[in-house]
């Protein structure tokens, strides 16, 4: 069952008097429980279609449908709402509040979606675990290297149960081992949870795990492919 | 809200010297803000209250026209019913009669003019205070025939000491030019120069058996619980009493008026610029505290912090820095006004001497009021969430999609 869906979604920036077609014509779908990469060199529109699934930004034309709701229609205080209840993010530099632990982190996302602090409590603990923290979870993100940051962000995007996760370049800034154990986290993620993940990537480690390959070209879609993932070599 | 305050307060502990410097500042301008709204409130005070003490009551009663003719014949009438009436209200707590002329004083170095008041020595005491301010010989030495105390200055000008005689010469009811012969008692300092230069006491019994032939009065000065009654009173009294004039110090003195309203004006523009530098420190900190982490408040616009909280969490960073600061430089303040109220201040060092001309005291006791503090409670609080309007308000026009890319 598809949760996402566009339908001629378009997205032109004025730089300067020039306008930049940064997405043409996008009609795509998500089923669930996808593990989906968006590729493509620079430029190509990756980050920008991200962006439009996520609601992080308004399509110039076209529309996103999430589990049957149009989100391009909706208004800026009820789009912040849905990103909180449905929608998990993770991002290129992990993006963590400096001034929390990894557990505040965790808990922050559930504490404005207005969660009980003792389930609360246990969900981070579970979460954190699960990413392979359970014992750094009073660190602060300074004390932490990339690569258990970017699992922090992992698991701050689980915590809300959000439909799908957006995550752009997640391995961008880790070295091999670590973004092979974010992979394989990811993956478990996937599997266990039927977890929707959809990332925007240059990273042919990632592209390799993924199941269905969306490749970009000048803001429209060039090639999309489902393909048998190649086994991780732990 | 609990978990917005501790990020709040984390993120203003982020940069602690930073904080710590905003903080020192806060707190250094209210200390030294309220150090000179207390030391000027206690100047003006102390003024205020020397004035009424030694010049205008809070209530003067006087015959219609003596204050403009300054005639003796013009004595007060109905004085005993005054005084019943007096006596009734609530509102009093002192009060006494004087009888007042204009004369000369002559001794043998020099002839100068004087303002003569007949006082009752006892009731004038407790008005007045006059007897606190000798500095030579007694009050009105009962022992003496004719006693009189002058001022300082004068006694010097006429070269007389206590014990020595001087002769006073005025008008009497009837206009016949009067002289009699008076012992100096004693010698009074004043505030006022002019007071301290022309100015004599005498009981009033031997004044006003000089002037006329049955005791008159020409002025009848009463204290009152509180200030702000005068006003009231003296407007029933003049119901009552017609055929006088009551005023108030408000209307007798539009010195002490002026002090009254300056006194309250000086304090709002003390504490109004203090609270534009301090509005001014805040936007520029927040201001660039909100630059530095526009990658921060975008990604938590994006995982979905609603605006109202992110303006919240700007606003709370805003009043917490303020608070803090606000209550280290307040409890400087209250240690270091209370430590001066009890020794006092003392500015004879520092050109108290051109102050005393001005009839200020030189040792200043400082005075802070609950509602001046309160007040500038509130209005740091209130500058805290108007520094915080605009780099909240910036912090709001972010696109997260573009912010957390920067």
């Amino acid at each position: 069952m598809a949760i996402i869906t566009t339908h001629g979604l378009s997205k032109v920036y004025q730089a300067g008097k020039v306008p930049v077609h940064a997405l043409r014509d996008v009609d795509l779908s998500i089923e669930e429980g996808e593990f989906t990469s968006i590729v493509g060199p620079s430029g190509s529109g990756k980050t920008t279609l991200l962006n439009q699934l996520g609601g992080l930004d308004r399509p110039s034309s076209g529309e996103v449908w999430v589990d049957g709701c149009n989100i391009s229609a909706l208004k800026d205080s009820q789009l912040i709402d849905y990103r909180l209840r449905h929608i998990g993010f993770i991002f290129q530099s992990y993006n963590l509040l400096p001034v929390f632990t990894a557990a505040e982190n965790v808990a922050f996302i559930l504490l404005l979606q207005g969660e009980k602090k003792d389930r609360i409590r246990q969900r981070v603990s579970e979460l954190l675990t699960e990413v392979g923290l359970g014992d750094r979870m009073d660190a602060r993100p300074r004390e932490l290297s990339g690569g258990q940051q970017q699992r922090v962000a992992v698991a701050r995007a689980l915590a809300s149960r959000p439909r799908f996760i957006l995550a752009d370049e997640p391995t961008a800034n880790l070295d091999s081992q670590s973004a092979m154990k974010l992979l394989d986290i990811m993956e478990k993620m996937n599997r266990e949870h039927r977890m929707t993940f959809i990332f925007s990537t240059h990273d042919q480690r990632v592209i390799e795990r993924a199941r269905r390959v969306i490749r970009m070209v000048d803001g429209a879609i060039e090639s999309d492919q489902v393909q048998q993932p190649e086994p991780h070599q732990a | 809200m609990t978990t917005l305050m501790l990020l709040a307060w984390r993120n203003v502990w982020r940069n602690p010297a930073r904080s710590a410097v905003l903080l020192l500042a806060i707190a250094l301008g209210l200390w030294a803000g309220l150090l000179m709204v207390a030391v000027s409130q206690g100047m003006l005070v102390q003024r205020f209250e020397r004035l009424i003490e030694q010049e205008f009551s809070h209530l003067q009663v006087h015959h219609p026209q003596f204050l403009t003719e300054r005639e003796v014949q013009d004595h007060l009438p109905d004085v005993a019913a005054l005084q019943h009436w007096l006596q009734q209200q609530p509102e009093l707590r002192e009060h006494t009669l004087r009888v007042l002329v204009d004369g000369m004083i002559q001794s043998p170095a020099l002839t100068a003019g004087v303002e003569i008041r007949g006082v009752d020595p006892q009731r004038e005491r407790r008005v007045s205070q006059l007897d606190t301010t000798l500095n030579q010989g007694k009050y009105l030495d009962a022992a003496l025939r004719n006693p009189i105390l002058m001022g300082a200055r004068l006694a010097e000008k006429l070269r007389v000491r206590p014990g020595q005689r001087v002769v006073l010469t005025f008008q009497d009811t009837r206009q016949e030019l009067v002289s009699a012969s008076f012992t100096l008692s004693g010698t009074f300092t004043s505030l006022s120069r002019a007071e301290e230069e022309s100015r004599v006491y005498v009981p009033a019994e031997v004044l006003s058996a000089y002037l006329a032939d049955q005791a008159i009065w020409h002025q009848l000065a009463v204290l009152l619980q509180h200030p702000d009654q005068g006003s009231a009173v003296a407007a029933r009294l003049q119901q009552a009493f017609p055929q006088v004039q009551a005023l108030a110090w408000l209307e007798l003195s539009p010195e002490l008026r002026f002090l009254t309203e300056m006194g309250d004006l000086l304090t709002w523009i003390l504490i109004g610029v203090i609270l534009l530098a301090l509005a001014f420190g805040l936007l520029n900190t927040l201001l660039m505290a909100t630059f530095e982490r526009t990658h921060e408040l975008g990604m938590l616009l994006a995982i979905g912090m609603n605006k109202r909280r992110v303006f919240g969490l700007i606003t709370l960073e805003s009043l917490l820095i303020t608070a803090s600061g606000a209550l280290l430089g307040v409890l400087l303040a209250l240690l270091n006004i209370n430590w001066l109220a009890r020794e006092g201040l003392d500015l004879s060092r520092f050109g108290g001497a051109a102050l005393a001309e001005f009839g200020y005291d030189t040792l200043i006791v400082p005075v802070l009021g609950s509602d001046e503090l309160l007040a500038v409670a509130l209005l740091v609080v209130l500058t805290a969430l108007l520094a915080a309007l605009y780099p909240a308000w910036k912090a709001l026009q972010l696109n997260p999609a573009q912010a957390v890319r920067n």
